[in-house]
C-alpha cells in the first residue's frame, strides 16, 4: 500500500488535534501506512487572505521542500489543499523553477475524501451510525476544488445513517478566517442562518469538511444548541468504524 | 448618489440587527437561485452558453478601443450623436447642456446604474430645477425615499408593502392601500401623465452593438419604451465597457443577462435602437444622444489582470448568491453597486482606502464567482485588492497597511518558518485560551479574540496533533519492543 | 485634447488587443420557428394566443374585440391590416377607429393616450421565446403597442423564426431606427415581490397566430 504523508493544518494541530487523530485512525483502519513530517507548520493561507502575499513566498517554498518527495499527501482540509494546489503556483509564478515544483507538488496533494474516493477507490469505510445526519458543503472544497460528491459518497455508505438534505447547504457558514474576528456580527448572522437551516433538518449531527467550519459551527452549536453536534467528516467516520476505535 | 463606502461599519451595524430582513433576503436568494438555475438549465447547452458569454465579454474588453470607435462610427452614420465624458462631472455637464439646449422641463428615466454613479438626478434637479421621474416602479419608490437602490433589479426589494404604500401616499397622493395591483395601477396612471409630458428620456444602455451602431435596452415594465418613444429627445448614457462586437453577441449577452438576473428567457420588452425616429414615425426621439463615460475605467483598463472587472454585464446574480450581501443588505456598500458587483468595481473606482471594508468583509466563499456569466474571478480579484492595500498601491488610492499589522504578520510568518517557534506559539496560544475553557470548549476568548466569544464557543482539543503523534510513535515503539521482548523470554513486564 | 481622444489613447496604450476568436456565436442559416412552441412560450409570458386560419381571421378578430368590449381603437397602416380588412371588422362592430397614418402628428399623440386598443401586424415572431418583433419604420408606431390598455398583434405563421439569433442575422444586415421585441405582458415585481401584470404597457396582449 502507498505511504501517505499527512498534511495537518495549523488549526487542526493547535485546536482540533482530535480531527488529526481521527484522520490517522481512519487511514490506518483502511490499511494505509502513514508518515508525518513533524516540521510542518502552516500552509500560509491566513497571510494570503490578508494580502500579505510576500511573506508567504518563503513559507510556500519551505512547504514544498518538506513534502515534494512524498508520493501522496492527504489533508483533512479543503481550504489548505486549495492554498497549496492553486495559490502556490500563482504566488511563485515569477520564479519558474519554484513554479514548476509547486505545480508538481500540487498534483500529489489531496483532500481526504477526494483521495479516498477518487484515488483509492474507497467509498465504504465500514462505519455505522444510527441517526440522521446533514452535510454542509464547505466553500473551498466545493468551489475551489470542485469536491462535492466524494464526501457524500462516503457518508452514503455509513450503515444506518440517514442523510437529510440541508437547505442552502452550499452557503458559507461565515467563518472566513480573520473575517469572524473582524466582522463578528456578520459572521454571527451567517452561522446563525446556517444553524437555522440545520435545525430544520431534524438531524443531530452536521458533517463539515473544513476545520474552519468546524470551529465556527461547532462552537456556535455548543453555545446555543448543545445537544446538537458538528463533526468533521473524518471524525464522524473514524469514531463510528465498525471494528471499534483503535488508537 | 454620493458614494460613502467609508460608512460601511456604521451602516452594517444598523442593518445587521434587522434579523427579519436578513431572513427575508436569504429566502429571496434561495428563490433567485432556483429561478435562475432553472432558466439557465432550459438552454440547449448551458455549459457552452457560459463559455460563449465569457468569450464575448473577454473579446469585448480586449478589443475595447476598436469596438468603441466602430460603434461610434456606425452610430453616427445612423444619425445618433455620440459624446464622450472623461468623468462624472463632465457627463453631468454634457447632460445639463442638452437639457438646456432642448429646454426640457420634464424628464422620465429608465433604470440606469450609470446615472446613479454620476449622481445625475440630484444634479439636474438642483442646477436646473427640472422634474425627473424614475419610470421603474422600484426605482421611483427609492427616489422618493431618498435611499440607494437595494438591488440592481429590485431597488425596493427590502421594503414591505406598507412602506411602499406609505411612500406613495406621502409623495404622490395615493390613497393608502396594501393591494399590489392597486398600487401598481396608481403608479401606472401617475407615470402616464409624466410620459405624456416628458421632453426628454434618459436611459442607460445594456449593450452597445459595434457592427450596427445600435444600443439595446431591456426591461419588464415598459418605462424604457416610454422614455425612448414619447419624448422628442433621448439621452442614453453608457459606461465604456458596454460595447460588444455584433448583434449575435449582444443577443447572447442579453439572454445570459435575463436568465441570470430574473430567471427569464427574455424580458417583456427589448428595444433595439439604431438612431432617431424614422421617416413616417410619430413616436421616437428626434434627437438621440449616446454618452460614453469613462469615470475611472480607462485606468482600470491599464492593468491586464484588473481589466476583467469590466466584463460585468450587471446581471446582479452575484448578489443573490452572496451570504454577506443577503445578510447586511445593500446600504453598507455605500454606493449604487451593492454586493459582489460592488466589491468588484467600487475599490477600483473609489479607491482601496475608502472601500476597505467592502472587500475585507468577505469570506471569499466564491459563491459570486460560481454564478457569474462572464467568468470574472472574484476570489482572485478580492485577494488582489487586499494585497494591493497591504502594499499601498498608489494607482488605486491605497495607503500601505499599518506598521503594527505588518509587524504582526511578519512575526506570524517567522513562527511558520520555524517548527520550534511554531510549537512554542501554539503552546502559548493554547494556554492563553485555556484560561476561559470548559469541557473542551473555550467560552471566553481574551483580548482581540473577544469578538468570537460574543456569539460562540471555540472547540479546543486536549492535545495538539504534534503531541498526539509523538505519543502514538512512542506507544508503537514500546509495543514493538514489548513484542520483540515477549518473543524472546515470555516474561511479563509491567 | 478632447475627452474622446484622451480616453481612446489611454485604452489603446494599455496593451495589444489580441485577436482572440472574434466570432463567438455560430452563424447559421435563417431557421423557421415552430408554431406550437411559440404558442406555449407566449402563453407562459401571459399573452393570449389565438390560433386561426386565414379564412377565420375576421371572426377571430371580432371575438377578441367583443371580449375587450372596446369602443375605440387605432390601427397601424401596414399590409396585413388591410389584407384582412380589420378596419371593416371593427367598423361593423360600431367601434370608432382610425389608421395611425391618417392622423396628423398631434392628433395621433392625443388619440394614442385615449384609445382602448391598438392593432398592428408584426415583422417576425420568435418561437423559442414566444416574442413578437416589430420594426417601427413608419407604418407601425411605437406607442401603438405600448399605450393602449389592450394590444392585438397579427402574426402569420410564416413569419416565425426559431430564435433571437435568426433575428440577429437579419438585424445585422438592415437597419431600422427602432425594433421592439415584445414577450407577453409588461410586469413588475417591485411591490413586495408580488408580480403584477400590465405595468406601463397594455394590460392585455392578444396574439392572433394566422396559419398561412
Amino acid at each position: 500500500m502507498q505511504r501517505i504523508s499527512l498534511f495537518i493544518p495549523c488549526a487542526v494541530d493547535a485546536l482540533l488535534g482530535d480531527v488529526g487523530a481521527d484522520t490517522v485512525r481512519l487511514l490506518s483502519s483502511l490499511g494505509f501506512e502513514l508518515i508525518y513530517h513533524a516540521e510542518q507548520t502552516c500552509c500560509g493561507q491566513p497571510a494570503i487572505s490578508a494580502g500579505h502575499v510576500d511573506l508567504v513566498r518563503d513559507i510556500a517554498k519551505r512547504f514544498i521542500e518538506i513534502f515534494e518527495d512524498d508520493e501522496i499527501i492527504v489533508s483533512p482540509s479543503g481550504s489548505c489543499v486549495n492554498t497549496v494546489k492553486n495559490d502556490y503556483p500563482r504566488l511563485l509564478s515569477d520564479e519558474p523553477e519554484w513554479h514548476l515544483r509547486a505545480l508538481n507538488l500540487g498534483e500529489k496533494v489531496y483532500e481526504i475524501s477526494q483521495f479516498l474516493v477518487d484515488q483509492a477507490g474507497i467509498e465504504d469505510v465500514h462505519a455505522s451510525f444510527t441517526g440522521k445526519i446533514a452535510y454542509h458543503k464547505s466553500c473551498h472544497l466545493l468551489r475551489a476544488l470542485g469536491i462535492d460528491l466524494q464526501p457524500q459518497k462516503l457518508l452514503s455508505h455509513v450503515k444506518g445513517a440517514e442523510i437529510v438534505p440541508l437547505n442552502a447547504a452550499e452557503q458559507c457558514c461565515g467563518f472566513g478566517g480573520q473575517f469572524a474576528i473582524k466582522y463578528p456580527q456578520v459572521s454571527h448572522a451567517l452561522v446563525r442562518q446556517k444553524t437555522q437551516n440545520f435545525l430544520q433538518t431534524g438531524a443531530e449531527v452536521l458533517i463539515v469538511s473544513d476545520p474552519g467550519c468546524l470551529l465556527n459551527i461547532g462552537g456556535y452549536l455548543h453555545r446555543n444548541h448543545p445537544h446538537l453536534k458538528a463533526r468533521h467528516l473524518v471524525s464522524f467516520l473514524a469514531q463510528n468504524l465498525e471494528g471499534g476505535v483503535s488508537i | 448618489m454620493k458614494a460613502h463606502p467609508q460608512d460601511y461599519i456604521k451602516i452594517m451595524r444598523e442593518e445587521i440587527i434587522k434579523e427579519e430582513q436578513a431572513s427575508f433576503m436569504n429566502q429571496v436568494g434561495a428563490v433567485f437561485g432556483y429561478l435562475t438555475s432553472a432558466s439557465l438549465g432550459q438552454m440547449a447547452d448551458q455549459a457552452l452558453a457560459r463559455e460563449q458569454s465569457v468569450a464575448i465579454r473577454e473579446n469585448a474588453v480586449e478589443n475595447l478601443p476598436e469596438l468603441l470607435e466602430t460603434f461610434e462610427k456606425n452610430a453616427v452614420k445612423n444619425g445618433m450623436e455620440v459624446l464622450w465624458a472623461a468623468d462624472a462631472e463632465e457627463a453631468r455637464s454634457i447632460i445639463k447642456d442638452l437639457v438646456k439646449k432642448h429646454e426640457a422641463k420634464v424628464i422620465t428615466k429608465g433604470k440606469s446604474m450609470i446615472s446613479e454613479e454620476i449622481d445625475l438626478n440630484h444634479y439636474l434637479e438642483e442646477e436646473l430645477g427640472v422634474k425627473i421621474y424614475e419610470g421603474d416602479l422600484g426605482e421611483l419608490i427609492v427616489q422618493m425615499r431618498g435611499t440607494p437602490p437595494f438591488h440592481i433589479v429590485g431597488p425596493a426589494i427590502n421594503l414591505n408593502i406598507q412602506q411602499i404604500a406609505q411612500t406613495l401616499v406621502d409623495h404622490i397622493g395615493m390613497e393608502y392601500t396594501e393591494d399590489a395591483k392597486a398600487i401598481a395601477n396608481y403608479v401606472r396612471t401617475f407615470m402616464r401623465r409624466q410620459f405624456e409630458q416628458a421632453d426628454m428620456g434618459i436611459t442607460g444602455v445594456n449593450m452597445a452593438v459595434a457592427s450596427t451602431g445600435s444600443i439595446i435596452l431591456v426591461e419588464n415594465e415598459g418605462n424604457i419604451r416610454w422614455s425612448t418613444a414619447a419624448p422628442k429627445v433621448h439621452v442614453a448614457i453608457m459606461s465604456l465597457e458596454k460595447v460588444v462586437a455584433d448583434m449575435a453577441d449582444a443577443f447572447h449577452i442579453m439572454e445570459m443577462l435575463s436568465r441570470s438576473c430574473t430567471g427569464q428567457g427574455m424580458t417583456s420588452y427589448v428595444s433595439v435602437l439604431s438612431g432617431p425616429r424614422a421617416a413616417g414615425e410619430y413616436d421616437g426621439a428626434e434627437k438621440m444622444y449616446v454618452i460614453i463615460l469613462d469615470n475611472g475605467r480607462s485606468k482600470i483598463y491599464q492593468d491586464p489582470f484588473l481589466r476583467q472587472a469590466l466584463k460585468c454585464i450587471r446581471c446582479g446574480r452575484c448578489g443573490t448568491a452572496c451570504p454577506i450581501y443577503l445578510t447586511v443588505g445593500a446600504y453598507p456598500y455605500g454606493w449604487c453597486y451593492p454586493g459582489p458587483m460592488g466589491t468588484v468595481i467600487s475599490p477600483l473606482l473609489l479607491g482601496l482606502d475608502d472601500t476597505y471594508n467592502v472587500y475585507e468583509a468577505c469570506t471569499l466563499c466564491g459563491g459570486c464567482e460560481s454564478v457569474c456569466p462572464t467568468g470574472i474571478r472574484h476570489v482572485e480579484l478580492f485577494h488582489h485588492y487586499r494585497a494591493m492595500k497591504v502594499a499601498g498601491d498608489k494607482r488605486f488610492k491605497a495607503t500601505r497597511s499599518s506598521f503594527m499589522e505588518r509587524a504582526g504578520f511578519k512575526s506570524w510568518a517567522a513562527a511558520m518558518r520555524s517548527p520550534a517557534l511554531f510549537e512554542k506559539s501554539v503552546g502559548l496560544i493554547r494556554n492563553y485560551l485555556h484560561v476561559g475553557s470548559k469541557e473542551g470548549q473555550v467560552n471566553k476568548m481574551p483580548g482581540t479574540l473577544k469578538a468570537w466569544s460574543a456569539y460562540r464557543d471555540l472547540p479546543i482539543a486536549e492535545k495538539t496533533f504534534h503531541q498526539y503523534w509523538a505519543e502514538r510513535e512512542k506507544t508503537s515503539v514500546s509495543e514493538k519492543e514489548a513484542a520483540a521482548g515477549s518473543d524472546k523470554g515470555g516474561q511479563d513486564h509491567e | 485634447m478632447s475627452s474622446r481622444a484622451m480616453i481612446l489613447e489611454k485604452l489603446r496604450a494599455a496593451g495589444s488587443p489580441e485577436r482572440i476568436n472574434r466570432e463567438v456565436m455560430p452563424r447559421t442559416e435563417i431557421r423557421r420557428g415552430d408554431a406550437d412552441v411559440f404558442i406555449e412560450k407566449a402563453t407562459a409570458a401571459a399573452a393570449q394566443v389565438i390560433k386561426t386560419t386565414v379564412d377565420n381571421v375576421p371572426q377571430a378578430v371580432r371575438d377578441i374585440l367583443a371580449e375587450i368590449g372596446c369602443r375605440n381603437l387605432l390601427l397601424s397602416d401596414e399590409g396585413i391590416i388591410r389584407e384582412f380588412k380589420i378596419e371593416a371588422v371593427a367598423g361593423e362592430m360600431g367601434i370608432a377607429l382610425q389608421f395611425t397614418g391618417e392622423l396628423p402628428a398631434e392628433e395621433y399623440r392625443s388619440q394614442i393616450f385615449q384609445v382602448e386598443a391598438g392593432i398592428s401586424g408584426c415583422d417576425f415572431a420568435l418561437a423559442d421565446s414566444g416574442s413578437i418583433v416589430i420594426k417601427h419604420d413608419g407604418d407601425k408606431q411605437r406607442l401603438l403597442s405600448l399605450a393602449p390598455d389592450h394590444y392585438i398583434a397579427l402574426v402569420k405563421a410564416s413569419q416565425l423564426l426559431k430564435d433571437r439569433f435568426d433575428l440577429a442575422l437579419l438585424l445585422e444586415k438592415e437597419k431600422t431606427a427602432a425594433v421592439t421585441l415584445i414577450t407577453g405582458v409588461s410586469r413588475t415585481a417591485d411591490v413586495a415581490l408580488q408580480v403584477v401584470l400590465g405595468m406601463h404597457g397594455p394590460r392585455k396582449v392578444y396574439i392572433l397566430l394566422i396559419e398561412d
